[in-house]
């Protein structure tokens, strides 16, 4: 899980309740971790927001296909200040070029979010106005499905509580009243990621592997769908392993595989819909 | 049903718009440019949009009908299919649309008349014979027709346009359309089926076999004439077995005279899509089973797909006479229409 926010005002409440540590040393933009989530903080702006996403991807594991989320505060012409929205289009106002996250989580509301270069005032359209969405979405949509890449923006501001109003503590109260419909928003996220958890590539096979057989990196690709055949038609790793015993080399090991699983008789059955999602590798026995 | 409508913005005020959008008064109506910007964007998943898919409701501006790939058919010599949507409301883990398309969203063209015009189009190019023209290529045919009225609209126009032969292709049961008229002779009303383990396996959120037979049997008592369509053709440890029941429960309530045609076409696919499903898929058996590469499709292994079909063709004889049955193999058409110049190949495999 990954948040790009723009303020330290911003992250503060999300540092706070989801218990996150900064990271030392500090790079281009401050980070904050935890085990299972990682907080940059990118400075008020789509650019930096761009680089900001591309700096906390490029220094972390495990950001493909997982949810990246843009929190921040945003002025709107039409909701009340304190409300949360999340975007279903976001446009940049300087290049009129839109976006559309997928929305995949119900019973949120909705808006359209225009970003902007400099604060808005005077709000002339039915949506929300950040300075960040239209620089994160694009680049996060390289690190993640855009159903997973969201916007979502507490309301700060509108035509009858000006922006002129906020200060770091109040923009603290207002993510701080919403955290737990962020974190609602997030736990959803990461049910969804699991739905599309990569899965390992070659260079992850079991080390007993590794010391046993070697693979070219074409011989890699071919026993990485073949192992995920297994998965998919036997899943037992104690008959993989007495199906490869007596390999000798990896080319071996890919004949052995293939014959095997060629000789299973098809069936049609248990639905993916049903049980485990994501094949996990098979665990194979050392020698 | 639908939380999120995304509506071109030209059409925002067509009547057909206002009309759809007036039956999701909760969702969200999001405004855009051209549908492509969110149904063709990179980095969408097709499995993720699958669990809450959008509808969008855009404008076709060309290419309303497109040829068949050559030799596809059920015996005409003109041959179009049209897809008045994109993506269906089922979730058949061997449809090709999955592997095709980077969203899972609903596409409806509301410019119903634009189609109809390039049929007439296609009628007067091929001026005194009969066109046929497939639906529920890039769809179903039926399933959302109560949402769309698209059905309706359709009858009415071949009402007037003997030689203009349409088939109807679904999984559904949403023949209200069809019931509340006269049957129309240049219609054919054609069903997907599987057996059913495949389809309580395979074919998710579809009616049972049994609705679809049941739907079957309520058209052919109202006139209406019925395909047949067992496309794809999936193997099993008991293959035999379950397409033997699946046809015997069929020709018990169907009447073979109320059948038109019959197509077969073993489980086939481009093999880019392919590499998509199981991308998105693969912890699916069926997807992991044994497959060949031919033609840049896969395929079942040539000897394999030719035994498939040939029990089937065997098992259907029983039913109806040679000339309704057509094969949509890669190629294996000689051993189902031997005699026949009108053979059929190309259109993909998992149908609607």
């Amino acid at each position: 899980m990954f948040l790009v926010v723009a303020l330290q005002a911003e992250a503060q409440p999300l540092i706070t309740h989801f218990g996150l540590r900064c990271e030392a040393p500090m790079g281009m933009f401050r980070i904050y971790r935890s085990e299972s989530m990682a907080l940059v903080i990118s400075g008020v702006g789509k650019s930096l927001s761009a680089a900001a996403t591309g700096y906390l991807c490029g220094s972390s594991d495990g950001w493909r296909n997982a949810p990246w989320i843009n929190v921040g505060v945003a002025g709107h012409r039409n909701v009340d200040v304190g409300e949360l929205i999340v975007a279903n289009k976001i446009v940049d106002q300087s290049t009129a070029h839109s976006w559309y996250p997928p929305q995949l989580v119900s019973n949120v509301v909705n808006s359209t979010l225009i970003t902007v270069d400099e604060p808005e005032e005077t709000y002339p359209e039915r949506a929300a106005y950040d300075m960040e969405a239209a620089g994160f979405f694009p680049a996060a949509t390289r690190c993640s499905s855009g159903e997973l890449v969201q916007s979502i923006k507490v309301i700060s501001d509108n035509p009858h509580q000006s922006i002129a109003s906020l200060n770091a503590r109040s923009i603290k109260q207002l993510i701080t009243k919403n955290v737990s419909k962020i974190e609602q928003f997030i736990n959803r996220l990461s049910e969804l990621s699991t739905e599309i958890k990569v899965l390992p590539h070659h260079g992850s096979l079991p080390e007993s592997w590794a010391n046993r057989w070697s693979f070219s990196v074409t011989q890699g690709h071919r026993l990485r769908r073949l192992l995920q055949r297994w998965g998919a038609l036997i899943g037992d790793a104690e008959t993989l392993d007495s199906a490869l015993g007596a390999c000798k080399d990896g080319a071996a090991v890919l004949t052995a595989l293939e014959e095997r699983l060629n000789a299973e008789k098809p069936t049609y059955g248990r639905s993916s819909l049903v049980g485990p999602r994501v094949s996990p590798m098979p665990k194979v026995h050392s020698p | 049903m639908i939380d999120t409508l995304y509506i071109e913005q030209a059409i925002a005020t067509h009547h057909r718009v206002r009309e759809i959008g007036s039956r999701f008064p909760n969702a969200n109506q999001v405004m855009c440019e051209r549908y492509g910007a969110v149904f063709n964007r990179k980095s969408q998943n097709f499995r993720l949009q699958k669990k809450n898919p959008s509808l969008i409701l855009a404008h076709k501006f060309d290419n309303h009908v497109l040829a068949t790939p050559e030799g596809y058919g059920i015996g005409g010599r003109n041959n179009y299919y049209f897809s008045h949507m994109l993506n269906c409301i089922y979730d058949c883990r061997y449809c090709f649309l999955q592997g095709m398309y980077r969203s899972a969203h609903y596409v409806l063209f509301v410019n119903y008349d634009d189609f109809f015009s390039a049929m007439d189009a296609k009628l007067v190019a091929h001026d005194g014979e009969d066109v046929w023209f497939f639906s529920g290529y890039d769809c179903d045919s039926l399933a959302l027709d109560p949402l769309t009225g698209f059905a309706e609209h359709l009858l009415s126009y071949l009402e007037t346009r003997p030689h203009a032969m349409v088939e109807l292709r679904t999984k559904s049961t949403q023949i209200r359309a069809l019931l509340g008229q006269a049957p129309l002779s240049n219609v054919i009303v054609a069903f997907s089926l599987t057996p059913e383990p495949a389809a309580v396996a395979l074919e998710h959120k579809t009616p049972s076999v049994a609705k679809r037979i049941n739907a079957m049997t309520q058209l052919a008592q109202n006139g209406w004439r019925l395909g047949l369509r067992f496309d794809p053709l999936l193997d099993d440890v008991r293959f035999e077995d379950h397409y033997q029941a699946l046809f015997r429960d069929i020709f018990d309530r169907i009447d073979p005279a109320c059948i038109h045609s019959i197509t077969m076409g073993p489980f086939r696919m481009p093999a880019p899509f392919f590499s998509n499903v199981v991308r998105l898929y693969p912890d699916e058996p069926l997807l992991a089973g044994s497959f060949a590469h031919r033609e840049g499709l896969i395929t079942y292994p040539q000897e394999r797909e030719a035994a498939m079909l040939a029990f089937c063709l065997d098992a259907l004889r029983a039913h109806v006479s040679d000339d309704k049955i057509f094969s949509c193999a890669v190629d294996s058409r000689e051993t189902v229409r031997a005699d026949t110049e009108s053979t059929n190949s190309g259109l993909l495999a998992s149908s609607h």
